[in-house]
């Protein structure tokens, strides 16, 4: 009967709990973080009182919370190192009375209540459909933290919000959920919350990392916590056959491999970037749909008949040089589509050529196409 | 147990290639038709021409006069004697169609003595609203003296404009 009547008591929690962070959702103005952070402690200390845990701790929390801890600093200082190559910018919120009682204080103490309202809704939660729905209320939390989700404008805005946050979160959730259910400890999940929300605040200057690659850091770092605690404290090793395993490396390597170069090439931050056309200004060489490949341009001289990749007025462009003409300023560039009546308006310089293009391949961007008529 | 660790790299390399489309795609919000962009409009009536009276200003006599079909000017600079001594002529370029931008542009070429003489101009705005207009001012400045009344200059100042949308 007690058991019965702390699952009801469970789902309550669990509803309420979501409940809160839908009408936190709608009403982002007046659930600011402070708020956030007392009904959630409000919600952490009923879940305390009322909810009792299996009192069997894993003997390595020491260890793992140091392990956890040692992973979060080094992610933190590849951060960093990455900001060689991307540059660094001033911390938007510096450490101050203000930064504190406003971002910091609440940031911890939501940190800690959610933990422990993980923990206690987890593991004393039989169904896989609760399970998902403490995950989805934690993600839920994560972007009502992060954003106003209410107000996004437009489809930039709404890719960098699924990968950089709902993604990231999920991994995260994940992450926190494996590790309270396999250790039985949310003293982890604390620490590497709290380095990895928190260090913006003491560190004046922030790595100015391009966000397509920072999302994929981050949902990148729960599966490398997780695999490093796997191999150190699984002791049921999955028996494979050696052909088995060997398949399973190779798939896994040539994955990867096919993945970077495309994290590569869609980033156009390195030598050869792609770039899918959403025009039909250069229809016969260059369709609608297609993805080109180009080549960052090296200061080489460009001939006529060569299809360049270039911005000017944050447009960019992708048409054929038609006409030169050497200039006091240097050489101006005249362009145009080859399925366009007239020439580009204009011309362009050194300064605006992006790259020059070696092959395309047809019909590949018609879904980036269509995801992007979505949002017009 | 299960192997949970292949099915948790598959999920990850989908995630990042979602997130890559994602990013391809905007990307592709960028590119856009240029060139013949003002298809609908008419341009049958497009002309941008010199209009008006120039104005002259700075050091030394400068005369300036628009041709009768506004197509080209001229200007004469005399009296500048003294090193970085500067002349100028304003001319006012109009667009004079009723539903065309246009995208103005000027080059200096054909400058006989650049080793007195140096010329630039300036546009006050690269694009004229239909109807509109916008001024050109070219500069000729000594660059050397003494300068003889002999000491003569010529240059071409040729103004290009396309449609714009």
């Amino acid at each position: 009967m007690k058991i019965f009547l702390e699952k009801k008591l469970i789902y309550i929690i669990e509803i309420i709990f979501f409940i809160f962070l839908i009408i936190a959702t709608n009403f982002s103005y007046i659930f600011t973080r402070r708020i956030i952070a007392i009904v959630l402690f409000l919600i952490s200390l009923f879940c305390i009182k009322f909810i009792k845990n299996d009192s069997n701790k894993n003997v390595h929390i020491k260890q793992i919370c140091l392990l956890v801890l040692s992973i979060s600093v080094v992610y933190i200082m590849c951060l960093y190192i990455m900001g060689l190559y991307f540059g660094y910018y001033t911390s938007p919120v510096k450490l101050s009375f203000w930064s504190i009682q406003t971002f910091i204080i609440p940031y911890i103490v939501i940190i800690i209540s959610s933990e422990i309202i993980r923990i206690k809704l987890y593991l004393n939660s039989n169904s896989n459909i609760s399970k998902i729905l403490i995950t989805i209320a934690f993600v839920l939390l994560d972007i009502i933290l992060t954003t106003d989700i209410k107000n996004l404008n437009g489809l930039e805005e709404y890719v960098t919000i699924i990968s950089f946050v709902i993604f990231a979160s999920i991994a995260n959730n994940l992450l926190f959920n494996y590790m309270v259910n396999r250790f039985k400890t949310i003293r982890a999940n604390i620490i590497y919350k709290i380095i990895t929300t928190l260090y913006v605040f003491f560190i004046p200057i922030t790595p100015n990392i391009y966000v397509f690659f920072e999302s994929i850091i981050r949902i990148l770092i729960p599966y490398i916590i997780y695999a490093i605690l796997e191999i150190i404290y699984n002791k049921k090793k999955i028996v494979k056959t050696s052909k088995r395993k060997k398949e399973e490396i190779v798939f896994v390597i040539i994955a990867s491999i096919f993945i970077t170069l495309v994290v590569m090439l869609v980033s156009c931050k390195f030598t050869y970037g792609v770039l899918v056309i959403g025009s039909e200004s250069m229809t016969g060489t260059i369709n609608k749909g297609d993805i080109i490949f180009y080549k960052k341009y090296d200061d080489t001289n460009i001939k006529r008949g060569e299809i360049l990749v270039f911005s000017k007025k944050d447009v960019t462009t992708v048409h054929r040089v038609i006409d030169m003409k050497e200039t006091t300023e240097g050489i101006r560039y005249y362009t145009k589509g080859d399925a366009n009546i007239q020439k580009d308006n204009g011309y362009i310089q050194k300064a605006d050529i992006i790259g020059r293009v070696f092959y395309k391949i047809s019909y590949i961007g018609y879904l980036n196409l269509w995801i992007s008529d979505l949002f017009k | 147990m299960k192997n949970y660790t292949l099915v948790i790299i598959i999920t990850l390399l989908l995630a990042i290639l979602v997130i890559a489309v994602g990013f391809a795609t905007i990307a592709t919000v960028n590119l856009k038709i240029t060139g013949n962009a003002a298809a609908s409009a008419s341009q049958s009536n497009f002309n941008v021409k010199l209009t008006g009276t120039p104005t002259t200003g700075g050091s030394g006599t400068t005369t300036a006069e628009i041709a009768n079909d506004g197509k080209s000017a001229t200007m004469n600079v005399s009296g500048l004697t003294t090193k970085d001594q500067t002349a100028t002529a304003t001319f006012t370029i109009s667009n004079e169609s009723t539903d065309l931008k246009a995208s103005v542009d000027a080059t200096i070429s054909s400058l006989t003595n650049s080793e007195y003489f140096e010329v630039s101009k300036s546009i006050a705005s690269s694009t004229i609203a239909a109807s509109g207009t916008t001024t050109i001012t070219v500069t000729v400045k000594l660059l050397k003296t003494p300068a003889t009344d002999q000491t003569s200059g010529e240059f071409t100042v040729t103004i290009s404009a396309d449609p714009a949308n």
